[in-house]
């Protein structure tokens, strides 16, 4: 029972970061930005080539990181700004980003390869033994980052005129543009400093397993649950979601088979979903956008 | 005919409706009932809850407590689309056509019990037989209401006091008894105002249908309801002839404060 | 000679798909992530009866059919209260339940190595076995699902369907049974998928679950968008268009390792570039660019 809870913390570690960027975007932008996987893949694809041609550590993983930071801000910048020219349409984003993931994984498989990379060293070897379970020292780093993060966008987002700026566009885009904010200045950093710490969450699944093309999408698919099961509750929310997450995902692998872990995950969203919608009686829904 | 039990039988009625909004109560405990074959206005200030109480009365919204009941028959737990077959038309105070549909086809969407309207009908084609005479219905209606020459014109196309008329004439190919009207002169030039009162006066005298508008135009409530009901905050604060509202000195109050 | 009916049936195939997903999704404005689960869950029924019952093909056809179109109606229980983007991630939600069933659930379909030797259908004494056959009946079933959608959209019917996609609220006051509409025709979409699971099935005489994943939904999406959505035609070019535009690849000459992923990158494009520059897709006129209003 111990190793099933300290192995859903590990994966608590790089969920919480992916889910609440991904959070953050989705609130910030208004869709589900699928390509956000793509920052995820980045990370540790730039970080393993960096180390092999022998850069040291820190540089490597400043430069992953802004790698994949700036792969966040081209998807905005050459592909969503043109799609939305004629409105924020939420749909047609989605398509849009569900397209250029495709291209962006197939590009890695591509120059990459499928196999998997593995990191030639753990961060910290050894392990952490806890009430009868083992969690390993990577693990334990890549939680302790995690909480690290978690703890300080709360009142980066609250405190910093970034922050300020984008609950501003999140609540009403309209009226932040008339307000003088720059909104695509804010839209550029936000998927910038958003899509390295998707890019950190990357890196931490490598060291975790292993780094493949398709690590994006299976990355993000939790992280999309964890936001909709979050709901509107903010930051907060979606990072208890993802604990919760975490949780049912490997106490649900005690009963059943690994093998049915993203079922396990996709069947609560889809129990939380019909309950939420079907829990309330008639309302008025805005067929087109909100109003 | 017996004018007398027309004019007083009761074709809806609400007990003690509710609503709330995250907090703030939209509609606050409105009991009233309507007479069949009446013209009644709703007035009040923005946020008064007139359109909360259409969209209850219709059943786009659920009230918290109370009732609705039409013709006798309890409704509130009924489902927007069977009050709607039921005969409770209704106009959107922003105009909800099918702006990519004709003028026409607006009016033919409406019509009720339409042959050819799930999936085995339309693949057995059982619309094709009575295709003439839903549209000479559909037509018809667009003749009713006076804009029969837009009949192939897009309802994009048509100008704002048109696409008024033309939803009104929806509400008629719907078959409604009680037309429930958000706003139907606002924003019209005055010569179809005038147009538009003379069409729900004739639809009263004609068709015998029940007319209840929401209405901020003042010269145009006076002038054609039996009754006005005046609401500010939830709640209704006078009740009575268009004399009598527009002497209350609580309707004055909330109007100029 | 050979080839060309091999990509002839394979359109067919996907003109099949494409029109009943653009019933849904281009007509009824509901786009889901869902239809390569309609076509996994056709292919695998039949595929199974076949290999483990024996049972005769029209039987087979006609229970992949009928599970497809229980499954459908499932599918459309939740739109009637969860909209755009979340209705997506419910239907993305029943595409991964569906795709990990068929790829764990072992003993009962065979798990990622698939079910192999599905023999050729035999239809009233006719059996089909070459690729002409194929043809023959893979462009019948396409002629039928055109017809069917044809016929629906051009009926009452499908303008009530067009309205929700409209403005649902404007159908129910209206008087239109909402509800029944939408799980209406997720479900006839969903029993037309399932044929083209069938075809498969028989054609390629093996099946795996890599043939039903979520990026193959994406592909349907695609060919749906890009021919252009709720149009009758659109469907059946956007499927032509991207079955024909990988095998530009096999003329470059490109190694097949390649081909697998640049394949991927040219639907991707496609799609991208169509949201970008032209949202109605080739010859359409509804956009899921709809104006906001607020």
């Amino acid at each position: 029972m111990t190793q099933f809870i300290l192995n859903g913390l590990a994966m608590y570690g790089w969920l919480a970061i992916v889910a609440a960027s991904f959070a953050i975007l989705f609130r910030v932008a208004g869709f589900f930005h699928f390509a956000h996987g793509l920052a995820i893949t980045a990370g540790p694809y730039c970080l393993f080539f960096l180390l092999a041609r022998s850069v040291p550590f820190a540089p490597s993983l400043i430069l992953a990181l802004i790698c994949s930071g700036a792969v966040g801000v081209a998807v905005h910048g050459f592909v969503y700004r043109n799609v939305a020219r004629h409105g924020l349409n939420p749909l047609a984003l989605l398509l849009a980003s569900l397209g250029v993931y495709l291209i962006g994984q197939n590009f890695i498989s591509l120059f990459c390869g499928d196999d998997p990379v593995t990191p030639s060293h753990a961060l910290l070897d050894g392990s952490l033994t806890v009430l009868g379970g083992r969690i390993s020292g990577t693990n334990c780093i890549c939680l302790l980052l995690s909480f690290v993060v978690a703890f300080l966008s709360g009142p980066v987002l609250a405190v910093t005129s970034l922050g300020k700026s984008m609950r501003a566009i999140a609540a009403n885009r309209r009226l932040s543009v008339e307000l003088g904010i720059q909104t695509e200045r804010v839209m550029v950093l936000t998927y910038f400093l958003a899509s390295a710490a998707a890019g950190l969450g990357g890196i931490m699944i490598a060291y975790d397993t292993s780094a493949r093309p398709t690590m994006g999408i299976d990355a993000l698919l939790p992280a999309v649950v964890a936001v909709v099961l979050g709901g509107n509750t903010g930051i907060k929310g979606v990072l208890c979601a993802a604990l919760l997450l975490a949780m049912t995902t490997h106490i649900g692998v005690m009963y059943l088979s690994s093998l049915w872990q993203q079922s396990i995950v996709f069947a609560v969203l889809l129990v939380f979903l019909l309950f939420r919608a079907f829990a309330r009686g008639p309302q008025i829904v805005a067929s087109n956008g909100s109003s | 005919m017996d004018e007398v039990r027309r004019v007083t039988e009761t074709l809806l009625e609400t007990h003690e409706v509710r609503k709330h909004f995250n907090g703030t109560t939209a509609v606050d405990g409105v009991s009233l009932s309507i007479a069949r074959g009446s013209i009644v206005s709703l007035i009040g200030p923005n946020g008064a809850g007139k359109t909360t109480l259409f969209n209850v009365v219709t059943g786009f919204l659920s009230p918290d407590s109370g009732r609705v009941s039409f013709e006798g028959r309890d409704v509130t737990r009924m489902a927007a689309f069977r009050r709607a077959r039921l005969g409770m038309g209704r106009t959107f105070q922003e105009m909800r056509l099918i702006l990519r549909l004709s003028a026409l086809e607006n009016v033919w969407l409406a019509l009720p019990n339409q042959r050819g309207e799930t999936v085995i009908g339309a693949l057995l084609g059982l619309h094709k037989r009575e295709e003439k005479q839903r549209r000479a219905e559909a037509l018809g209606w667009l003749e009713y209401v006076g804009i029969p020459e837009t009949a192939n014109q897009l309802a994009g196309e048509l100008s704002y006091g048109q696409q008024k008329l033309l939803s009104v004439a929806c509400c008629l190919g719907l078959g409604a008894k009680l037309l429930l009207l958000d706003e139907p002169v606002a924003g019209v030039n005055p010569a179809l105002v005038d147009r538009m009162l003379e069409l729900l006066e004739r639809l009263r005298r004609e068709q015998g249908k029940t007319i209840v508008l929401i209405e901020h135009n003042m010269d145009a409530v006076m002038r054609i309801s039996d009754r006005v009901i005046a609401m500010d905050e939830g709640r209704i604060i006078a009740d009575g002839t268009p004399e009598q509202v527009r002497a209350d000195a609580v309707v004055i109050e909330a109007y100029l404060s | 000679m050979g080839y060309i009916e091999h990509f002839a049936v394979v359109a067919a195939i996907y003109s099949v798909i494409a029109v009943s997903f653009n019933l849904v999704a281009g007509y009824t404005g509901q786009l889901s992530l869902a239809p390569a689960a309609f076509y996994g869950i056709g292919a695998y029924v039949v595929a199974l009866m076949a290999l483990r019952l024996q049972t005769p093909f029209l039987l087979n056809m006609g229970c992949a059919i009928v599970v497809c179109a229980i499954a459908g109606a499932l599918v459309g229980i939740p739109s009637l209260r969860i909209r755009d983007e979340y209705f997506v991630i419910a239907t993305f939600a029943f595409q991964v339940i569906v795709f990990s069933v068929l790829n764990n659930a072992v003993s009962l379909t065979g798990g990622p190595t698939g079910l192999a030797g599905i023999p050729s259908p035999v239809v009233l004494g006719w059996e089909i076995s070459s690729r002409l056959d194929y043809l023959l009946l893979s462009g019948a079933f396409a002629a039928v699902s055109f017809w069917i959608c044809k016929r629906l959209v051009q009926s009452p019917y499908g303008q009530v369907l067009k309205v929700i996609r409209e403005d649902e609220r404007y159908a129910q006051a209206n008087g239109k049974n909402v509800a029944a509409c939408k799980i209406s025709i997720f479900t006839a979409s969903a029993a037309i998928t399932a044929a083209a699971g069938v075809i498969y099935a028989h054609y390629i005489s093996f099946i795996d679950p890599s043939s039903f994943t979520i990026m193959e939904s994406i592909f349907i999406i695609s060919v749906v968008i890009i021919g252009g959505a709720g149009s009758l035609w659109g469907p059946v070019v956007g499927a032509i268009v991207l079955v024909s535009l990988p095998e530009i690849l096999r003329f470059v000459g490109l190694p097949s390792s390649v081909a697998a992923n640049m394949r991927q990158i040219l639907y991707g494009g496609a799609l991208v570039a169509c949201m970008m520059w032209r949202p109605q897709g080739l010859i359409g006129e509804f956009s899921f660019r709809r104006n906001e209003n607020s």
